[in-house]
């Protein structure tokens, strides 16, 4: 094989030959010019408002926050049409971005004027961004005409909240999400238990589990950010702990039981977020505490047997089994216009037709009561142990620097559970977070919050 | 005044479009960035911003940037050589050969992300599956914070090594050949000879290789968000995070100058070693 | 010979090592999901292939939008990077070492900026100047990753083309303007092509700006995290194929012009 020395042509080392030739070149660099251009006279055309034909046409902005791709779809082929249909001159662009991206972008239109008609749905906690830093419309005036009389009690508790907390109303409910354990039946009908009712058996079984099988059972959502420190939350208030201050007795029981119980953390659980679910399907873990209601559907769209899965609210805490409320909340940034339309769409999202279908399609709970109706059969076990686990619902009160202790929570989880610090140095990291949260109250507010913040002023909200 | 002052002139000014730009964009921007983050949200000077960088592990942040960096510059430094050498010789295959180390360049940064996340799982994945059948059981690839990194500069090195080959085969080609032959004649080895004759040559290339993927290594991105997440963090990953959850922005701008500042410290070493040019 | 089986056993080597990711692509692609994801040790070979993966992607989601948004900054991007980068290069070209080489470091130094650093201030410029989320917006912010390579291109071309050739076309007659349309341009023709489509290659790519400056209306790299982070990873991979086929094309078919000379901007000749 000969292998010649070297090749005294300096400008080949393509062995000789030269890749095309230059008008090649020219001919392709002048069809993506071409293409480009196309494209950007497409896109320009595409995005301007179109005149319209008839008196008032409008174009609503809906932003919702991280919607699965099963939502997404479900809204663009199902909801939003039927709106529509309801109301022709009113036309719905549905808008998707994380619930931090939402608040930029949203503040931005606003100090840009660049509102127009948007309608947003956002994180019932993150929300508080936007109402402390004033971008919220107040809705108190159009209460009457927005929200239905029959909303689900701990909604109603949320509403009343808000008058007496914020002296009116900023936003209002729109579906509420409680976490629930799953758990894989196949797995535990073998080894004969059945699902952990408290913290201390949960423990026992994972290492049961464990020991029997080798195979570590519990998913966590320890990715790190709003998934991890919202898990942390529920836990520590199980615990009877006020999960913003970090160090009381409540606190410091929690994270050293996720210590011990991390033992048994399945790897993957440092991706773990809110999107996990396939794992309890291939076998990588048996028990998933906690995840969203919504996957429960999604499962079943993708085929899977949801028959060997199992859900329940899950074990109960030391001091009590509350649930954690997530879900999202209506509202309508300052500077909108168009009102008219914006209350249509709001009315028919919180209206029970489209509720329902939120139940039934989405395996969502709705806030309307009267969606709760005719549910079919399947479906009725999922709500039953939703409406359970809304029995002990709280709200984390959405204070202005809520995602400020997310962060410090993050951190908190990194060094306790991810990095595995010394068990005896469990309350000293505590406090360490305690007064980072201190401190950052005093610098970027002043000492009355900060005090007010020590002397546990600032507590989850029961339903 | 030199005689060619005078010339000169007209040459700087078309220069000076480009100067502007980058002026406006680049330069306005970046000291507009670092003096806020000297400034507290009541708007009086302030270290504030650091010293909470401090409880937020910065130090693991910065030491992570650094080994990353180090870490993949070497691996890429490496392959880079091994293709070089390869392409200078003549084979059969060798266009297709060259066209396949070039093609990673073309890939999307988070394209290649999403194929070594499938690649390296904490559990199965196509690496434990491999590992498997040859009888192991599988490596939680992220189980700790060198495993992690490792994926990322495999990872990072994948795509950016053709890079890497292209300058580094421009200066193997530039080596005369005589050299070659007169170290044969004084008894050197394949190895000596790649030693004296080879490197020495090649220090000019190496050099503006390292600084010109060196500093694109401080500030990879993507490639660590979506591999590795934010544990464990450098430093792009690290102002991320803060930028996207802190209610201000002021802490990440601080994180960001550290980074500004260790980028400018790697450059500088850079050109002192190598020489100037 | 020995030197032969050393060169085979490396090129095999970095045969596999280059080529293994992207069979994985393949792979998640075009293997059922019951094969892929949800599978905890996933074969490594094509079992029942299936289209169905794409189908799905691009019938569900939307992927026209990302695609055009990304082709047309991505030219955008090109045209900025040549048109500021011809004359900067040219200028640096003719510039003796000791002013060009300031200048040089200069430009170096504005491809180091971290993005972040970038961003955030000139997101609220943009806020102001209705820039935010536009395509001209964030062509613009784009083009300072790509116009020191642009400029690094087009200095090295311009200085391997001698100055008596202007000279020459002076003395003959000629006015400045159609020395640079009649001489300089078609000369440089080629090093002019490889930075447009070097800079359009690396504006396709680009993601860090891209998901700061326009969340909202996304370009391709953007749209295929957002599928990533919702938990959609076949759509993700479906997306990520069909977005690499034009840089692959491109990236072969200019390898002529991807020489190691004009990525070190002609600094060492």
């Amino acid at each position: 094989m000969p292998t010649t020395f070297y090749n005294k042509k300096k400008s080949t080392f393509w062995g000789g030959s030269k890749g095309i030739a230059k008008t090649t070149a020219i001919v392709i660099a002048v069809a993506i010019i071409v293409i480009g251009a196309v494209a950007g006279v497409g896109i320009y055309l595409s995005t301007r408002p179109k005149p319209s034909p008839t008196v008032s046409a409008v174009t609503v902005n809906l932003y919702d926050d991280t919607l699965a791709p099963s939502e997404i779809s479900f809204f663009k082929t199902t909801l939003i049409p039927e709106f529509e249909q309801e109301y022709p001159n009113i036309t719905v662009n549905l808008v998707v971005e994380s619930a931090s991206n939402m608040v930029q972008t949203i503040e931005a239109l606003i100090q840009g004027n660049d509102v127009g008609p948007s309608l947003i749905i956002l994180d019932n906690l993150v929300i508080g961004e936007l109402l402390f830093g004033n971008y919220l419309t107040n809705l108190t005036p159009y209460s009457t005409s927005i929200l239905p009389s029959t909303l689900i009690s701990s909604m109603q508790s949320l509403v009343s909240y808000e008058q007496k907390a914020f002296g009116g109303i900023y936003f209002v409910p729109f579906r509420g999400n409680i976490p629930l354990v799953w758990y894989n039946k196949t797995v535990f009908n073998e080894l004969g238990i059945s699902p952990p009712s408290n913290w201390a058996q949960l423990l026992q079984d994972s290492q049961m589990i464990y020991q029997k099988t080798g195979v570590k059972p519990v998913m966590f959502q320890g990715h790190g950010g709003a998934s991890t420190y919202t898990e942390l939350y529920q836990w520590m208030v199980q615990a009877g702990g006020n999960p913003f201050l970090f160090n009381d007795t409540g606190d410091v029981m929690a994270m050293q039981y996720l210590y011990n119980l991390s033992a048994y953390f399945a790897p993957n659980y440092i991706h773990g977020y809110w999107g996990n679910y396939k794992g309890l399907i291939n076998g990588e873990y048996y028990i998933l505490d906690y995840q969203w209601p919504y996957i429960y559907s999604t499962m079943a769209s993708e085929g899977v047997n949801v028959s060997r899965i199992g859900f329940y609210p899950g074990p109960a805490g030391p001091s009590n089994s509350g649930h954690l409320v997530g879900g999202d909340v209506l509202a309508i940034p300052r500077g909108a216009t168009d009102m008219p339309a914006l209350l249509h769409l709001a009315n028919f999202l919180l209206s029970t037709e489209a509720q329902h279908q939120l139940i039934t399609v989405l395996g969502e709970p709705a806030v309307n009561a009267n969606a709760y109706a005719n549910l079919p059969a399947n479906l009725s076990e999922l709500y039953t142990a939703e409406e359970d686990a809304f029995q002990t619902a709280f709200f984390r009160e959405p204070v202005p620097w809520i995602t400020e202790w997310g962060t410090i929570a993050d951190q908190v989880f990194t060094q306790i559970i991810v990095n595995h610090a010394p068990y005896s140095q469990i309350p000293a990291i505590l406090s360490q977070a305690n007064q980072q949260m201190y401190n950052y109250l005093l610098s970027n507010y002043n000492s009355t919050v900060a005090q007010q913040y020590e002397e546990g002023y600032y507590t989850p909200l029961y339903g | 005044m030199k005689p060619t002052d005078r010339r000169d002139i007209p040459y700087l000014f078309f220069v000076l479009p480009a100067i502007i730009y980058v002026g406006y964009f680049a330069f306005y921007p970046s000291f507009s960035g670092v003096y806020r983050s000297f400034l507290s949200p009541h708007g009086g000077f302030t270290l504030n911003n650091y010293s909470e960088l401090l409880y937020y592990n910065l130090g693991a942040a910065i030491l992570n940037t650094v080994i990353v960096s180090f870490g993949a510059l070497i691996i890429q430094l490496l392959l880079g050589l091994v293709v070089a050498s390869i392409l200078v010789w003549e084979f059969r295959g060798k266009r297709v050969f060259s066209t396949i180390t070039i093609i990673p360049m073309g890939i999307a940064t988070v394209v290649a992300a999403i194929a070594y996340t499938f690649i390296f799982e904490p559990r199965g994945g196509y690496a434990n599956t491999f590992i498997h059948t040859l009888g192991f059981s599988g490596i939680n690839w992220y189980s700790s914070t060198p495993l992690s990194l490792l994926v990322v500069m495999v990872a990072d090195s994948w795509k950016n090594t053709p890079i890497f080959t292209l300058i580094l085969l421009a200066g193997l080609s530039a080596i005369p050949r005589d050299l070659y032959h007169a170290a044969a004649l004084d008894g050197a080895g394949v190895f000596k000879r790649f030693v004296h004759v080879t490197l020495p040559n090649m220090r000019k290339f190496i050099a503006i290789a390292l600084i010109i993927r060196g500093v694109q290594e401080f500030n990879i991105f993507a490639l660590p968000l979506i591999l590795i997440g934010e544990h464990p963090p450098l430093l792009t990953t690290f102002v991320y995070d803060l930028y996207s959850t802190s209610p201000t922005v002021y802490i990440s701008l601080a994180a960001a100058t550290i980074l500004l500042a260790l980028m400018t410290i790697f450059i500088a070493l850079n050109i002192a070693v190598g020489g100037r040019r | 010979m020995k030197k032969n089986t050393l060169l085979w056993v490396g090129v095999v080597v970095m045969t596999a090592y280059f080529l293994i990711p992207l069979y994985v692509l393949l792979l998640i692609a075009f293997n059922p999901a019951k094969f892929t994801i949800e599978a905890l040790y996933p074969p490594p070979i094509l079992k029942q292939p299936t289209l169905n993966n794409f189908i799905l992607a691009l019938t569900q989601y939307n992927f026209i939008s990302p695609f055009l948004r990304s082709a047309s900054v991505a030219t955008l991007v090109g045209l900025f990077s040549v048109a500021l980068g011809i004359p900067a290069g040219y200028g640096l070209g003719r510039l003796p070492s000791s002013l060009a080489y300031p200048l040089l470091v200069l430009v170096l130094i504005t491809n180091m900026m971290p993005g972040i650093v970038v961003a955030v201030p000139i997101s609220t410029e943009f806020i102001r100047l209705h820039l935010f989320n536009s395509v001209l917006g964030l062509s613009l912010i784009q083009t300072l990753v790509t116009l020191p390579l642009a400029i690094f291109i087009m200095q090295g071309t311009f200085s391997s083309i001698p100055r008596e050739v202007e000279y020459q076309a002076r003395l003959d007659g000629g006015r400045f303007r159609s020395i640079i349309t009649r001489i300089l341009i078609p000369v440089a023709l080629p090093g002019i092509i490889a930075a447009f489509l070097i800079s359009w290659m690396f504006s396709w790519d680009e993601f860090t700006y891209a998901v700061i400056l326009s969340p909202v209306k996304p370009t391709l790299p953007v749209e295929i995290y957002y599928s990533i982070t919702r938990g959609n990873l076949l759509t993700g991979v479906a997306f990520s194929l069909i977005f690499t086929i034009p840089v692959i094309i491109l990236t072969v078919a200019l390898q002529r012009y991807l020489k190691g000379e004009y990525l070190s901007g002609g600094v060492v000749r």
